[in-house]
């Protein structure tokens, strides 16, 4: 049986993964951006590179982290409705019922969990490999000092996606053992 | 349209050589320049005449025709002019096109198949 403790925790977790979904989303926006600035014969490599070494594209990025924040809203939507049949005492039956719900929201994640943390840890990968490639970039295209502020963001945003596959991991375990009835 | 690519064209001093990456090809083109300077100077009574004449040539990148491969027709076209043949964004070019090469031999293999990119979408 599912605590109410665990059911809280779960509550928790979806809320960080959805926000870093969002900033997952914003990230690749703010690529975009910098990639539109670059000149017309830079782009097509750059975006080539994102694509070949991360396995989608920025628009299938953003539909990815799109579809990651519906399912952990669900997610969290079902897990408060388990947490109300606790805290109104009411039946196990209805517990039960609840909890047949999120398990059943949640199996698309379940089963295919793995994988979004796959490419998402190939994504940290990807960005760990971008300082080289900026220190790279002739001077007439990339200031050095915008090389080097866009070098320094770089470590925290490795930490920020690594941190997100570490929690999908956790999240994904714990919601496999959520008996199914 | 068509007189603007004639005017475009009559400057034209030299097609280079296609350079092909991945499925992007880049056609240099360039034009030339042509200076010619005198001087001449004069003194008072310890006359101490001089004069000077000079011609020069150059030649400098003045646009890339890049051809996209998957894309049907005049869409798959476009000139990038660089303004007045900057010889620094030619150089620019010269300097970023092998390090592009080298950028696009870092890339392996994509890491998610088309399965997993499926999965995904619909996670």
């Amino acid at each position: 049986m599912t605590t109410k403790e665990d059911i809280e925790r779960l509550i928790e977790s979806c809320n960080i993964v959805k926000s870093g979904a969002i900033e997952l989303s914003k990230g690749i926006e703010e690529f975009e951006d910098s990639v539109d600035k670059q000149p017309i014969f830079v782009k097509p490599f750059v975006k080539r590179d994102f694509a070949s070494n991360t396995g989608m594209t920025e628009e299938e990025w953003k539909r990815f982290a799109e579809r990651l924040r519906i399912r952990f809203t669900s997610i969290e939507d079902d897990s408060r409705k388990v947490l109300e049949t606790y805290k109104q005492q009411r039946s196990e039956g209805d517990t039960y019922a609840a909890i047949k719900k999120l398990k059943g929201t949640a199996m698309p994640f379940i089963d295919n969990g793995i994988v979004a943390i796959k490419a998402i840890e190939g994504f940290a990968t990807y960005l760990e490999s971008v300082p080289k490639k900026i220190k790279m970039a002739p001077k007439q295209f990339l200031k050095e000092e915008e090389k080097k502020k866009l070098i320094e963001a770089i470590p925290e945003n490795v930490e920020k996606v690594k941190d997100l596959a570490n929690l999908l991991r956790t999240i994904k375990d714990q919601l496999a053992d959520i008996p199914a009835s | 349209m068509f007189k603007s690519i004639e005017s475009f064209f009559s400057n034209v001093e030299s097609v280079g050589k296609p350079i092909e990456i991945g499925d992007v090809v880049l056609i240099p083109i360039s034009t030339a320049f042509f200076g010619a300077g005198g001087g001449g100077g004069g003194g008072g009574e310890q006359a101490n005449n001089g004069f000077g004449f000079g011609l020069g040539a150059s030649k400098s990148l003045a646009a890339l025709v890049i051809v996209t491969k998957d894309k049907p027709g005049t869409e798959g076209v476009h000139i990038h002019e660089f303004k007045n043949g900057k010889t620094g964004v030619g150089e620019a070019l010269v300097e970023a096109l092998p390090k592009m090469f080298e950028m696009w031999q870092m890339r392996g293999e994509s890491p998610l198949s088309n399965e997993e990119r499926e999965k995904l979408m619909n996670i």
